[in-house]
């Protein structure tokens, strides 16, 4: 008995060490971009959550799917309607490890990469995404351009419009963040 | 050995919280939001009744409604009118505008009676998502003049401007139910300045409709007006309307079979004199196109 409050009181110190590193998103966007020979997709969303743990070197974001917004109206109904389903599927997510070391008491811009899982529309994918953090007047940006292949999300397109929406998306987040305030 | 292992599974665990449950973490403190139920309907009408759907912000919408002669040799039809092709029972030309996200308005031209019609929707009720509102409420006026020579019209009685004028008010309540159900359910009261003398000024009306979806682009729609009060004179039916919407990119086809025998509501609703048992059914259809003029 002895023992295990032991370790529990130990695993709780871990937890507090974790807790005291925590940075959360005080700002993010998202955008994708995808070109066709007909039109071109363009969205953006300003409500990227985000929280980074420096000690245990992990990230994790959630985008939620009706906050990208579309030039056209009509395209951003058909985005959530057709595509992503964002009725049964709300949130992309991520969650990885940072597998460089995060510096937040100098200025900086360090490249970095973070290998973790992307889940969007029912289906996950294990992806390692670059990225450049930055670290200025004490505040630290993280940023990441990818590319992601719509068949791999089970997102289909209709034999019909092939030529108006690309297979592959051009992803970029950035997100400034802040200590974690209770 | 226990011991050891405990160990080795407390540590275990910590890390895993370090990594995975940072996003459950996540979830807990992100707040959820009440977005607007998007796509109950395809359409500002589904095919005779209004829906709660309205012109985007900024958006102008163009449209001719089409509505063809009865299909039904009995009803005028049959072969010798191509079923119904080679006739034209009412068009409508309307030009709709979303001045904000929540009211549009718009002007139209339906052949029917020369009729200049003025039409405003307001939404006052979005359904939202996440336990926000469980309904859309919505409030559809419209207002007509009619244009027609005096001594033209059955009624010889045009001979003021207010007999020349009608009315119709709905208070749309719409629901998405999940992400295939649609239910419209439409109080109306139709006025009208002028009417034949068994006919009565004020009009009531129960309007309902649905959207069904089949496919991922495919729908069934129908719709009906019941008349309360009074009830149908004699020789008038309640209109219904059925029909499949098919969408593709920007346009949404729809094919549609009604008995209506207008396209203006405070004509059809109380003047349907078409009836479905008599193959009193008409082919109906809408070209639309929508212009961004503002942002």
């Amino acid at each position: 008995m002895k023992q295990i409050s032991c370790i529990l009181f130990l695993s709780s110190i871990f937890s507090m060490q974790t807790l005291a590193q925590v940075y959360t998103a005080k700002s993010g966007s998202a955008s994708f971009f995808s070109e066709s020979s007909i039109e071109n997709i363009d969205a953006t969303s300003t409500n990227v959550q985000s929280i980074l743990n420096t000690s245990a070197k992990s990230v994790a974001l959630i985008i939620p799917m009706r906050s990208f917004h579309f030039k056209k109206d009509l395209m951003e109904e058909h985005f959530n309607e057709k595509y992503v389903e964002s009725d049964k599927y709300p949130n992309a997510t991520y969650s990885g490890k940072i597998n460089e070391n995060l510096d937040f008491s100098k200025d900086t811009t360090c490249s970095i990469t973070s290998t973790g899982k992307i889940a969007m529309h029912g289906a996950e994918k294990e992806m390692t995404a670059p990225g450049t953090f930055t670290v200025k007047n004490g505040e630290a940006t993280l940023e990441s351009n990818f590319n992601l292949a719509v068949k791999d999300f089970n997102i289909e397109i209709p034999k019909l419009l092939f030529k108006n929406i690309a297979d592959t998306v051009a992803v970029k987040i950035n997100v400034i963040y802040q200590p974690y305030k209770k | 050995m226990q011991k050891f292992l405990l160990i080795i599974l407390t540590l275990v665990s910590t890390t895993l919280f370090a990594q995975d449950d940072l996003l459950k973490q996540l979830q807990t403190q992100t707040p959820t939001k009440h977005e607007p139920v998007i796509a109950t309907f395809k359409g500002f009408k589904i095919i005779n009744i209004e829906t709660n759907e309205t012109t985007p912000k900024g958006n102008l919408d163009f449209r001719v409604g089409h509505l063809f002669g009865n299909i039904g040799g009995a009803s005028g039809g049959g072969l010798h009118g191509f079923y119904g092709l080679d006739n034209s029972v009412d068009v409508r030309i309307a030009f709709n505008y979303g001045i904000t996200k929540c009211l549009t308005v718009g002007v139209a031209h339906v052949k029917k009676n020369e009729t200049i019609e003025g039409v405003a929707k307001w939404k006052l009720l979005q359904q939202k998502t996440n336990g926000g509102s469980p309904l859309a409420v919505t409030l559809f006026g419209e207002a007509t003049f009619t244009m027609k020579d005096k001594n033209q019209y059955p009624l010889e009685r045009l001979d003021t401007f207010p007999h020349r004028l009608g009315y119709c008010t709905q208070l749309i309540l719409a629901r998405k139910f999940g992400s295939r159900f649609s239910l419209v359910l439409t109080p109306t009261w139709v006025h009208r300045n002028i009417t034949a003398l068994a006919d009565s000024n004020d009009l009531f009306s129960i309007g309902a409709g649905f959207r069904l979806k089949v496919t991922r682009s495919s729908a069934i729609i129908a719709d009906y007006f019941y008349n309360v009060s009074p009830a149908n004179l004699a020789g008038h039916y309640s209109p219904l309307g059925i029909g499949w919407e098919i969408e593709t990119g920007g346009h949404v086809f729809t094919i549609m079979f009604t008995n209506a025998t207008g396209l203006a509501e405070n004509d059809f609703i109380p003047n349907t004199t078409d009836t479905w048992e008599r193959g009193g059914f008409k082919l109906s259809f809408n070209i639309s196109r929508m212009f961004k003029l503002a942002n």
